[in-house]
């Protein structure tokens, strides 16, 4: 009952600060790295970001259609896991994460389920335009995170499909789940 | 801090050797050493500085617990170990900082200095534990046993670590140096 | 192949030294006078050709390491958004799947 309690009260403080600033990564997440086989370990800030984008060639079209991708981010966060054994992570250990996106500014927009692998992708609804963007993907001895904060346009993210390995998924305008079905779908 | 350690001095100096005057000599001997710890670690030059500093201020006010020149190195880089390690916790996001854009003056003549960044900017990204691991064993020399006693851990696990270390290192530098679009 | 990598390693972490003025700092927080004033130069005309040449030397350097970090931010940008999509890739492959059974 008291852990309950905690972890209640832990999802709501999450909840409410998530709405105010940018998501969050904890650290129980973080210390997986040192669990893990191989981990990759990516944030870029705003500033990080605008520094990139100077040195993306905007003679070459992928990178300027990066470029002008990425000029509206405020930050990208990447975190891949990949264990040697099963049962290196488990679900309460995403918990924190799933409990940021059940607030109501997220929504699930799609989902698979196969073979052990665990797929989500959820976007950030800011007024009329996608504010961020989470793919959560779990497999048995694998866990990737992937945040993108800011004005993600999925149009020109979908355009960049076949560059860099990013596919074509004719997202344009996205038609999420609805809060109340994302909320049950989080878990 | 730390388990006592045998006696052994490198002060030639009088009765007390640990008195307020030799806390200059302390720091001018040790300075080097801390800030680099904290610099190869966190890769911000003014974090570095800061977290060096509370360390040395950390250590003026145990001077009366250690014991010998060698507890001293000891006691330094396992506070200044420590210490960076809370800092990559306390962080929510820890970036790669843009006040890092001069670099410390060092002892020239790489090979290759474009793979000495980039290999520290690889190191850079490795798990907290993992990288003070590897910092203590390439700048500091120690072996996998006295990284354990400085960090308080199993031998067997920093060993697991830097073998883990470095092959990430080995397979990101490869990819780096094979990657046409960089 | 094992001592190469040691080589480089050893040389990307050699120790650095620390910032000019770092022991005068940390002994003015413990309340002790400034070691520097045993250190000052005393011939201005090489004190003052040394501070032009190692200005214009830390400009390159600041350059040099700016150009660094943002190729390495950009290899960073790529590599996550590569992940993405291949993330985005699979699952769009497994809805795909999902509806033509």
């Amino acid at each position: 009952m008291k852990k309950t309690m905690i972890g209640l009260v832990s999802a709501l403080l999450v909840s409410a600060t998530a709405s105010a600033q940018s998501f969050i990564i904890p650290e129980r997440i973080e210390k997986l790295a040192e669990k893990a086989r191989e981990s990759v370990n990516i944030t870029l800030d705003g500033p990080l970001l605008q520094l990139a984008g100077q040195f993306l060639n905007s003679g070459n079209s992928d990178e300027r259609a990066v470029k002008e991708l990425v000029s509206k981010l405020k930050g990208i966060h990447v975190r891949t896991f990949e264990f040697d054994r099963e049962g290196e992570y488990s679900e309460s250990d995403l918990e924190p994460i799933r409990a940021q996106l059940k607030a109501p500014s997220w929504a699930r927009l799609i989902e698979a389920k196969e073979q052990g692998e665990h797929t989500q992708v959820f976007v950030k609804q800011d007024r009329n335009e996608l504010g961020g963007l989470v793919i959560l993907a779990t497999e048995r001895k694998g866990l990737s995170i992937v945040i993108i904060d800011g004005a993600i346009d999925l149009k020109r993210l979908s355009m960049l499909g076949g560059n860099f390995g990013i596919p074509n998924l004719n997202l344009s305008t996205p038609e999420p789940v609805k809060s109340g079905t994302a909320k049950d779908s989080a878990e | 801090m730390g388990t006592a350690l045998a006696t052994g001095t490198e002060f030639d100096t009088a009765a007390n050797p640990l008195e307020p005057l030799n806390f200059e000599a302390l720091v001018a001997r040790h300075q080097s050493m801390v800030f680099s710890i904290a610099y190869h670690f966190l890769q911000d030059r003014s974090v570095a500085e800061e977290l060096a500093q509370d360390v040395f201020l950390q250590l003026y006010r145990h001077l009366d617990g250690l014991e010998s020149a060698n507890h001293v190195t000891f006691w330094l880089r396992r506070v200044t170990a420590h210490r960076c390690i809370d800092h990559r916790r306390r962080r929510r996001f820890p970036l790669l900082s843009l006040d890092s854009v001069a670099e410390p003056a060092a002892p020239s003549s790489p090979a290759d200095p474009l793979l000495t960044r980039r290999l520290r900017g690889l190191i850079s990204e490795l798990p907290a534990h993992a990288r003070i691991a590897v910092v203590l064993r390439y700048q500091e020399d120690l072996t996998p046993e006295e990284i354990a006693r400085v960090l308080d851990r199993p031998v067997a696990t920093v060993k697991s670590q830097l073998q883990r270390a470095l092959k990430t290192l080995r397979e990101k530098v490869l990819r780096v140096v094979g990657d046409g679009r960089s | 192949m094992k001592d190469v990598e040691d080589i480089e390693l050893r040389r990307a972490l050699r120790r650095v030294d620390a910032p000019e003025g770092f022991a005068d700092r940390v002994l003015a927080r413990v309340g002790q006078p400034a070691i520097a004033k045993r250190h000052r130069l005393r011939n201005w005309a090489i004190a003052a050709t040394l501070t032009i040449a190692a200005a214009g030397g830390a400009w390159y350097r600041a350059e040099d390491q700016r150009r660094v970090q943002g190729e390495e931010a950009k290899r960073q940008v790529l590599l996550s958004l590569n992940i993405a999509g291949s993330k985005l890739k699979a699952i769009e492959m497994k809805v795909n799947r999902g509806r033509e059974r």
